[in-house]
């Protein structure tokens, strides 16, 4: 688990001596084993807020424990090296291949060769690119997405408790951007990291985020479950910022069979379970239907979704 | 008003630096008081020259901006004609002479010229046409190139031709780039033509070359710092006149 | 039809000819007539100036008729291939570059013939003019050569072995530089030797000093601006004028500090030029170093730094290998640029290839100025050759290919 007690990022204006927060008085938990979104717009203090748990940015003022130690304890880079560290610029390192890019954490920490190209190889099958074919490469030989990817595999590396991602997929095209989120997604089922994902993307946010802290000019606006922010938005900010359709965008991010119930679905207009819930809302409104059936992969139909079973997203 | 707020919003770089060398250097051609100041390093002796220092200083000056004027009647229109369309094979040839003329050697080529061009003023005067060609020509195909495709594409939509197109849009927006290569190519040859004093050409190479060859110490500073704020002066005031162009 | 390979098509004279001509722009051919155009010339031109001494007048010898017509029908060959028939051009340029290296020995040779032994046969007007339209055109041959793949870029490298076994089986023996040569020829490798000394000293000093500033002032703009200005108004002197200037404060220091004297110090000779040189090359080693170090993307040294590298780290594993390439042709520019300065740096008599081209120019003996100046020049060029292989080299290795 992540606490941040009472958090401050303090700037002092060097010509009129005026402070600038850019967080302030910040308290906030962030559970284990989910990922938690940290929301605003652009310089809300999201970034800034990340870079403060690694310590690539000193606060001013307050506490941040990581798995319960004090961060402010411990040497920085040691702090760095138990936390893997995603950005939007990706940041690979030219100058080397894939796989020593990967190995470059272990290397830190002084792990043993043998073992390291072992977990290289492994991670590299776990964010789906195939070790025998990529290891050797260059990051300047693999397409954005690929190279994200690889960026993952390296955050991973020495097996750390935490992740903290600014903008991972901010960089990537839209085809790319959702591939990558469904790998991602599917590893994190998997790994179970504390994850801190700072995004101005509000459909990521509601798609990948277990909860999601809203930030706003450098304070909290409201910390809970997507569907705590877009159902009961504590304040009008809240509510402005996710917009007066952030059910719809809730429901881009669900799939159709995750809310289908068994029933009979003869009769019905048919969507793929693959699909997500808010193209089955649009095929109901085109067909002036109450429901749908829900067809496997097989093409069965496996359930109906009807439109109250939209509310229980 | 509009001239104030542009003018608090960019600061104008002053241009009081630049003209430091320029006063330097006109001190230091007041007769007889450069000579006076260097006895020290001659033995006590004030040094004398054949010619006066400002005639030596002008004759050096004129050959730079003498080659050049012919540099830019030579070098701007081979820019403009290798960068035209379906040229690109005269361009890499241009290029790459003008890089073979980086490398060589200063000295070389004019040494080089004294056997079919004797000695004198011709063969420093070569070099220096070759040696100014180069940033020149280079400089005006790379800020030729430079001018984006698309603002060229607009010019081309909006029904100008070939020759409203150079004028109006290549060449203004690349003057810039054009005017960095003219700077260091009149500054470099102060240098050249320092040199081609021992060619024989007349100018602040001269007591340098007869100081070194009657150890002179003194007559040689005389030289050496007059070229070198000759260099100095130059560069500034084209570095001035860079700069109000850039602010433009 | 245009789209026909090349292959094979060697019989079959007008179709494939007029085929792979059609896909080579004019301009091209244009570079071929720029290159003939000279070689044409040359061929009426005067030849070899035979002296019976090196210093004395002499007369001007021309090509004999039938080599007239050889010279013009292998220019006229070269430029018509390039649009009649593309894939002999390469091997039509090296054959005329070679040819004119193969006149100058095989002329000179024949000049001196029975002639007494200070008899100097110079190469004159017509073989410089040949030698320039050939490289032009084995320029454009090299173009030519790219784009029809293959092994046609190496055909037009051909010449190069051609004339080093020229010069290796003494073939110009007879020319009045390689004369020059063999009479000097121990004083000649001494000065070459020393001009080698110049240079690599300057530069690692240059290293020296520029490495640690440059790390500096690319974290430090306050200090880069200092460093690079001065750095740059040392460059804006004329070299000449440089090493005058130097005098004054280099004997100074040796009267009043004798050790320094006993280690060589002093006015004039090698302290002055070495100083010189250094200043001289440490504006492009500090103006590259700054600009390479500046320019390793900020994402990837904030991943590094986000990972737990220490600033050290960061620095040797990450910011100086992606920034070397950048910086090692800053250290080739200070190269190429000091075998100029060095030339010049036998006016204070630092020795080195400048000793044989003032000399030269003193006595007005032509030869002597070739003698230092060719290879001077040549120096340059090789220099530059090798350090840019390294940069390509370094490039790939470390992933910017």
């Amino acid at each position: 688990m992540i606490e941040l007690r009472n958090l401050e990022k303090r700037y002092d204006n060097p010509l009129t001596g005026l402070p600038f927060y850019a967080v302030k008085d910040l308290s906030l938990a962030f559970p284990s084993g989910e990922i938690t979104a940290l929301l605003g717009p652009s310089g809300c203090g999201k970034t800034t807020t990340l870079r403060m748990i690694n310590r690539l940015i000193e606060p001013t003022a307050g506490q941040i424990l990581v798995e319960g130690e004090n961060a402010q304890s411990l040497k920085p880079e040691a702090l760095r090296r138990r936390i893997g560290y995603v950005i939007q610029q990706i940041g690979l390192f030219p100058h080397l291949t894939v796989a020593q890019n990967v190995a470059t954490v272990p290397d830190l920490l002084g792990q043993p060769k043998a073992r390291t190209r072992e977990r290289v190889r492994e991670l590299l099958g776990l964010v789906g690119l195939e070790p025998g074919q990529f290891e050797t490469k260059r990051p300047s030989e693999l397409s954005g997405g690929q190279q994200q990817r690889v960026g993952v595999a390296r955050a991973l590396a020495a097996d750390p408790p935490v992740l903290l991602m600014d903008e991972p997929f901010g960089a990537l095209d839209p085809l790319a951007r959702d591939k990558l989120q469904e790998a991602f997604r599917e590893i994190q089922h998997n790994l179970k990291k504390t994850i801190v994902m700072v995004t101005h993307d509000i459909d990521e946010a509601l798609k990948l985020g277990d909860k999601v802290a809203l930030l706003n000019a450098g304070e909290l606006a409201q910390f809970g479950t997507p569907d705590d922010l877009v159902r009961r938005p504590v304040s009008e900010f809240v509510r402005q910022f996710l917009g007066e359709d952030a059910l719809l965008r809730q429901l881009a991010g669900v799939r159709a069979g995750a809310l289908a119930r068994a029933g009979d679905g003869s009769g019905l207009p048919q969507v793929s379970a693959s699909l997500n819930a808010r193209s089955a809302l649009s095929v109901m409104l085109r067909e002036r239907a109450e429901a749908v059936a829900v067809t496997g992969e097989d093409g069965q139909i496996s359930g109906v979704l009807s439109f109250h079973d939209l509310e229980r997203t | 008003m509009t001239l104030l707020a542009s003018d608090t919003r960019r600061p104008r770089r002053s241009i009081w630096p630049a003209l430091i060398w320029p006063a330097l250097l006109l001190i230091c051609l007041i007769p007889g008081l450069l000579n006076r100041a260097v006895s020290s390093l001659s033995a006590g002796q004030v040094p004398t020259l054949d010619t006066p220092l400002w005639k030596l200083t002008l004759s050096h000056l004129g050959l730079v901006l003498l080659a050049e004027v012919v540099v830019l009647l030579i070098g701007v229109p081979l820019a403009v004609a290798v960068t035209r369309p379906g040229r690109e094979s005269l361009m890499r040839l241009a290029e790459a002479v003008a890089g073979l003329g980086q490398t060589v050697p200063t000295l070389a080529i004019l040494a080089l010229a004294v056997p079919a061009l004797g000695f004198g003023v011709r063969p420093t005067l070569l070099g220096l046409l070759l040696y100014g060609l180069v940033p020149v020509v280079s400089n005006g195909i790379a800020g030729l190139l430079a001018v984006d495709k698309p603002t060229l594409d607009a010019a081309r939509g909006m029904g100008m031709t070939d020759g409203q197109r150079l004028r109006r849009i290549e060449l203004p927006l690349s003057l810039p780039v054009l005017l960095a290569g003219v700077r260091t190519s009149t500054v470099y040859n102060v240098g050249t033509a320092t040199i081609g004093a021992a060619l024989g050409a007349s100018g602040l190479g001269t007591p340098i070359i007869e100081g070194l060859s009657q150890q002179n110490t003194g007559l040689v500073v005389i030289g050496a710092l007059l070229a070198a704020l000759l260099a100095l002066s130059l560069d500034g005031l084209l570095g001035l006149a860079a700069a109000e162009e850039g602010q433009r | 039809m245009n789209s026909r390979p090349l292959a094979g098509a060697v019989g079959e004279h007008l179709s494939p000819a007029l085929s792979s001509a059609a896909r080579f722009s004019p301009d091209l051919q244009l570079v071929l007539w720029l290159g003939a155009a000279p070689m044409l010339a040359a061929c009426w031109l005067p030849w070899v100036l035979l002296r019976p001494n090196r210093l004395a007048a002499g007369e001007f010898l021309r090509l004999p008729p039938l080599d007239i017509g050889l010279g013009l029908l292998a220019a006229l060959a070269t430029a018509l291939a390039g649009r009649f028939l593309p894939r002999a051009v390469p091997l039509l340029a090296s054959f005329a570059l070679s040819l004119g290296a193969w006149w100058l020995g095989s002329r000179s040779g024949a000049a001196v013939q029975g002639q007494a032994e200070f008899a100097r046969a110079s190469v004159s007007s017509g073989v410089w003019l040949w030698l320039l339209g050939a490289a032009m055109t084995v320029y454009g041959a090299g173009l030519v050569g790219r784009r029809l793949g293959g092994a046609q870029p190496y055909l037009a490298w051909l010449w190069l072995p051609a004339v080093v076994l020229m010069a290796l089986i003494g073939h110009f023996a007879s020319w009045s530089v390689v004369a020059e040569y063999r009479v000097q020829h121990d004083r000649f490798f001494q000065e070459l030797g020393r001009h080698l000394y110049l240079i690599l000293v300057a530069l690692g000093l240059a290293t020296l000093i520029g490495a640690p500033l440059a790390v500096w002032a690319s974290r430090n703009a306050r200090v880069s601006g200092v460093v690079l200005g001065v750095a740059g108004g040392v460059q804006t002197v004329p070299s000449l004028a440089l090493l005058g200037l130097l005098i004054a404060p280099l004997s100074a220091l040796a009267n009043a500090v004798p050790a320094l004297r006993a280690v060589g110090v002093s006015g004039i000779g090698v302290a002055p030029a070495l100083t010189a040189m250094t200043l001289y090359a440490l504006l492009p080693v500090l103006r590259n170093g700054v600009v390479a170090l500046r320019g390793v993307l900020p994402g990837v040294l904030d991943a590094a730094r986000g990972m737990g590298m220490t600033d050290n780290q960061r620095f040797w594993r990450v910011q100086l290998p992606l920034a070397l390439p950048v910086w090692l042709s800053g250290i080739r520019q200070a190269a190429v640029m000091l075998v100029g300065v060095a030339s010049v740096a036998q006016l204070i008599g630092a020795g080195g290839l400048g000793y044989f081209i003032f000399s030269g120019l003193q006595s007005g003996a032509a030869d002597l100025i070739l003698l230092g100046a060719l290879p001077a020049a040549l120096l340059a060029i090789v220099l530059d050759i090798l350090l840019r292989g390294l940069e390509t080299l370094l490039g790939r290795r470390l992933g910017r290919a």
